[in-house]
């Protein structure tokens, strides 16, 4: 059903120090898939694909920034939520650079933020969810500890008691933007995080009702103070904060999941 | 060359914008970002390393739980008005357990505190626990800090933690009702207990409020801490279980066999 001409393929993450880009870090290959076959989807073209990215950062336009958007399939999302996709649906890469986050309003106008972010993310075409999204390591900043993923995050949410159900099925209600919007309202440094992820689920914690979520984690943060500084860094230096994808509340926000590496293999707890 | 400060905070990081100007014809012949550390005064006197404290504490061995009412105060931070702040900041109310095993110290913490980030636009009130075990950078380091949002309530309130010992998992209450918990098979903590059960109010910097004035001071009554036995054992303190890092700032009183309150002498400066 899917007619997949794959093109070209990317490299797999190899080299996890360094910033590969979302596309290299998911596995993903780019395909071309007939109009014909696109009458499911909500998002059909590139165009609207780019549009709905701009939307989520909460932009009238792309502008002059620059901007690709292609038609890829995912390898390996790196997410608990696995699952809950076929490997082989395709789904929108749309990159928009020069994205800087808005101040709050009762910061003063001098506030900005100290770097101009290009943006990754990844889209449902069917519903038009974006799934995942990414910020790019600024260049020439200091690196911290690779960006845990797939089995060992998933071990550790559930340690958490947090459940990822899936992928939201639906454009959540509240934008990405919004969400960004509301960490920094409750204190995250968003400014000052060298990188910026999200990822819109149904989650759920304890023996809560699940919910679609932002998990918006802030990586590169100024280090948490803890009780006994002998803490690495790395342990500290990020945040993930759960934000309702619905009313736009922040639920919790946690160090947790803490660098997978060199606790792997075995995990050592 | 000229250099621009794109951002500095408390956090001993600077990142430079280098421009690379041709003097022939004033060109510029290339850019780069680089980020540095440096260290300099400020009104904050606080280092990331250091914290400053006013506690009860008793010490006994085959602790494995602590619990204690605390008054909810509200806590005014180092430089508070600058935004975005220049400077980490925080003032705690916490119970803890210590497991000392220098320098490799292994803790639970269940209180409240209002904290923020340098670089963060906003100041952040919550609830929060705190779990670290073996912090020696191996593989059995483990790290947790979860803030759930909410200011607690005003008035008083009961903290308890407690280790499970048969898989090393923390559990933290709040008014009874287990309130938050930090689950799953913590290796370190497995068969394991602590030596120490701490009552305690930390500050980051000096400038910042401990929690309590002389007219309101906060209050930690009815504490006791739980031993491998499952026996729940009053603190019965001492004039010696106490100890203040600055007596002329920051002070406490013995009100009962189970029961002290701690304030700031200087709350607004």
């Amino acid at each position: 059903m899917v007619a997949c001409l794959g093109v070209s393929i990317s490299a797999r993450a190899g080299d996890r120090t360094s910033d590969e880009g979302l596309s290299a870090r998911l596995g993903t290959r780019t395909v071309a898939l007939a109009e014909a076959n696109r009458t499911n989807w909500r998002i059909r073209d590139a165009e609207t694909a780019l549009r709905e990215g701009v939307r989520s950062l909460g932009l009238a336009d792309a502008g002059a920034r620059f901007h690709s958007v292609e038609l890829v399939v995912v390898e390996n999302y790196e997410t608990p939520v696995l699952e809950s996709r076929p490997g082989d649906a395709p789904i929108w890469h749309v990159t928009i650079g020069g994205w800087s986050i808005p101040r709050l309003e009762t910061s003063p106008v001098t506030t900005k933020d100290p770097f101009s972010r290009t943006v990754e993310m990844v889209m449902d075409p069917e519903t038009s969810g974006l799934l995942r999204i990414r910020t790019r390591w600024p260049d020439g900043a200091p690196r911290i500890a690779p960006e845990p993923g797939g089995e060992c995050v998933r071990m550790q949410i559930e340690e958490s008691l947090e459940i990822y159900h899936r992928f939201c099925s639906d454009a959540p209600v509240v934008s990405f933007a919004r969400a960004v919007r509301v960490v920094q309202e409750s204190g995250g440094p968003v400014l000052v995080a060298k990188q910026i992820m999200g990822e819109c689920v149904v989650w759920s914690y304890r023996a809560d009702a699940a919910r679609p979520v932002w998990m918006v984690t802030l990586r590169g943060i100024p280090p948490i103070d803890a009780a006994y500084p002998q803490v690495a860094e790395d342990a500290r230096n990020h945040l993930r904060y759960v934000v309702d994808a619905t009313t736009g509340k922040w639920l919790r926000a946690t160090t947790t999941p803490q660098p997978c590496e060199p606790r792997l293999p075995g995990l050592g707890h | 060359m000229w250099i621009e400060a794109l951002q500095t905070f408390d956090y001993l990081e600077i990142t430079f914008a280098l421009s690379y100007v041709d003097i022939a014809n004033g060109s510029i012949a290339g850019q780069e970002t680089k980020t540095d550390t440096l260290t300099s005064e400020h009104k904050c006197t606080g280092h990331p390393r250091k914290r400053y404290y006013v506690h009860g504490h008793q010490e006994t061995s085959g602790i494995v739980g602590a619990q204690a009412n605390i008054t909810t105060r509200t806590m005014r931070l180092c430089d508070e008005d600058t935004v975005p702040a220049k400077h980490s900041a925080k003032s705690v109310a916490h119970i803890a357990v210590v497991r000392i095993v220098p320098p490799h110290n292994m803790w639970a913490q269940l209180g409240f505190k209002r904290f923020r980030f340098s670089g963060a636009e906003a100041i952040t009130y919550t609830q929060y626990y705190e779990v670290a075990s073996d912090p020696t950078g191996n593989d059995n380091t483990k790290y947790e800090n979860s803030m759930d949002p909410g200011v607690p309530p005003t008035g008083t309130h009961n903290y308890r933690c407690e280790l499970h010992r048969v898989n090393g998992s923390w559990h933290f209450y709040f008014d009874a009702a287990e309130h938050v918990s930090a689950p799953g098979t913590w290796g370190p903590w497995i068969n394991k207990s602590a030596q120490k059960a701490d009552w305690t109010g930390e500050i980051r910097n000096q400038e910042d409020q401990m929690p309590g004035t002389v007219d309101e001071k906060c209050m930690f009554t009815d504490c006791k801490y739980t031993l491998v036995t499952t026996t729940v054992v009053d603190a019965n303190f001492n004039v010696f279980n106490f100890a203040t890092d600055d007596a002329n700032q920051w002070q406490f009183e013995l009100t009962g066999a189970d029961s002290f309150s701690i304030w700031d002498t200087t709350p607004n400066q």
